[in-house]
């Protein structure tokens, strides 16, 4: 599903923020990429994204090389991915269910797909009877789900998740994770940045380790492995 | 663009317009002036145009005869007159006519005219349309020629003077309209970029759920043509209730037959498409100035 094959990126500031790494991730696995801060985490978000372009090597999503896109095939790609940030980036003047259709809206679906889908997304997530609520009304654990529900609106093939659970206390964050593991469970790749080392020594599943840019390790069920303070 | 999403569009910019309130209206209303001063400009435009062609269409010369022509030898004038080429009609103006015609002119005056009835200065003349204005000069001189004929008034150097000026005044208000939409679409780029601004969070998250440049952009376009067609709605209505009330002035206080003004009922198609299709062309050539600069998709 996701083919990282000798990339490197490194910034016009001579920062080398990915250096010569390679990886695959097959169709429906969760992974955890771990690392310190400034490991090259969110860089590999960025990549996927094609928010940045890698200095070399290719990276495949779906079968498509990334890097070789044309701008007006960018947004398909990010179709096929469903986002998840650490700030839940919510539209604060929509309500729960207007942000989750906003995603749905975007891709021109029917108003009569947007009516079927979002109520049975808001179930998924546990947030049905707070559809009418906005985002500053909402638990941060909740504005999270909200997010996760926005980022499965549109069925991607590939859930994203950047620091999911960063802002979130222990009880909630677990929560979360448990939300993205049914998720996972039904097909859906997953890829999670994290530097919660409780939630991947907890979950054991496979690690792929950045540190300095560097892919340090990839382990099938994998722990953390870092130092936290 | 699918139905659908042309309702998101529609709706996202009506909201956008609402959100930004102070600055849609005080860019509706900056339009609305400079669309209103260019209305301004067109209807001059249009009754300069007008004028100039009542000018051409009503180019006489004038054929004054010596005083003391009888009836007979007059009529003979007429005839060798109308035997000319170029000639398309000649009309006699008696001295009779012209004193009527000083008294109108003189209107609240008239009595300076009284007593000249019996002694009447002005001469009989023959009014002549010409077929070919080109060929004025010519003509002139072969009426000249006529016996009887004092002499032939030619208004063509008059007319050439009216058309240059209306000919300039024309050329000012094209470049003055010019400089207006030039104006209104810089006010509309900035209250775009505003707008732009103010929905960046919006934006980023469009950009990763998977929306086009062109999802991204048209709500701005069509806030640009919302503020535009607004502004000119506007100034189309107060140019035409101005133009109203000022021909409703003006109609009984120029007489002169030569100056008529356009008639609202038949240009009001004109400006109001003239208004709607420039407030459109306007928004939407700002929004997409500032979209270029400030949308980065």
């Amino acid at each position: 599903m996701i083919t990282f094959e000798n990339v490197t990126k490194a910034y016009d500031n001579g920062t080398v923020a990915l250096d010569n790494i390679s990886f695959h991730i097959d169709k429906g696995e969760f992974v955890f990429v771990v690392g310190p801060s400034g490991a090259g985490k969110s860089t590999i978000t960025r990549l996927l994204m094609h928010e940045e372009l890698p200095t070399s090597g290719s990276i495949l999503v779906d079968g498509i090389a990334v890097q070789d896109l044309k701008r007006p095939e960018i947004p398909y790609l990010r179709r096929s991915i469903g986002v998840v940030f650490q700030d839940f980036r919510l539209l604060d003047d929509r309500n729960v269910y207007e942000n989750v259709s906003f995603a749905m809206q975007i891709v021109g679906a029917s108003r009569r797909e947007i009516r079927r889908q979002v109520p049975s997304l808001l179930s998924m997530v546990g947030l049905s009877h707070k559809a009418k609520l906005l985002p500053t009304q909402l638990s941060r654990g909740e504005a999270q789900r909200v997010s996760l529900a926005r980022a499965l609106a549109n069925n991607p093939p590939i859930l994203l998740a950047d620091e999911p659970t960063a802002s979130l206390p222990p009880k909630t964050a677990f929560e979360i994770v448990e939300l993205i593991g049914e998720i996972n469970a039904r097909g859906t790749t997953v890829v999670m940045a994290t530097h919660a080392k409780d939630i991947v020594d907890n979950m054991k599943k496979r690690v792929i380790a950045i540190e300095d840019g560097l892919l340090v390790r990839d382990e099938v069920k994998g722990g953390y492995g870092f130092e936290t303070r | 663009m699918k139905l659908a999403n042309f309702r998101y569009y529609l709706s996202q910019s009506l909201r956008s317009v609402v959100r930004n309130g102070f600055m849609s209206v005080s860019s509706i209303f900056t339009v609305m002036c400079c669309l209103f001063i260019l209305g301004l400009f067109l209807i001059i435009s249009m009754n300069v145009n007008s004028i100039a062609d009542q000018i051409r269409n009503q180019c006489e010369i004038q054929a004054f005869i010596a005083d003391g022509s009888s009836q007979r030898q007059i009529t003979e004038i007429g005839e060798r007159i109308r035997a000319l080429d170029n000639v398309r009609e000649a009309v006699l103006f008696t001295k009779k006519d012209a004193l009527d015609y000083m008294r109108k002119l003189f209107a609240d005056n008239a009595q300076a005219l009284d007593g000249l009835e019996n002694d009447n200065p002005f001469p009989d003349s023959y009014k002549i349309t010409l077929k070919d204005l080109s060929q004025a000069g010519t003509t002139v001189v072969s009426v000249g020629t006529i016996t009887g004929v004092k002499n032939v008034e030619n208004k063509q150097a008059l007319m050439d003077k009216i058309l240059a000026v209306t000919g300039k005044i024309k050329d000012a208000s094209l470049w003055l309209m010019l400089l207006l939409c030039v104006v209104s679409v810089f006010i509309i780029a900035n209250t775009i970029k505003l707008a732009v601004f103010s929905r960046r969070r919006e934006i980023n998250v469009m950009k990763f759920v998977g929306a086009t440049d062109w999802f991204i952009r048209w709500p701005f376009i069509i806030e640009g043509i919302i503020i535009g067609v607004s502004g000119g709605l506007i100034a189309f209505g107060l140019v035409s209730w101005g133009y109203i009330a000022v021909l409703k002035d003006v109609d009984g206080a120029i007489s002169l037959d030569m100056f008529r003004f356009v008639p609202y009922p038949g240009i009001w198609h004109i400006l109001l498409a003239a208004f709607i299709g420039l407030g459109a062309v306007i928004g939407a050539a700002g929004s997409s100035l500032s979209i270029r600069k400030h949308l980065k998709v």
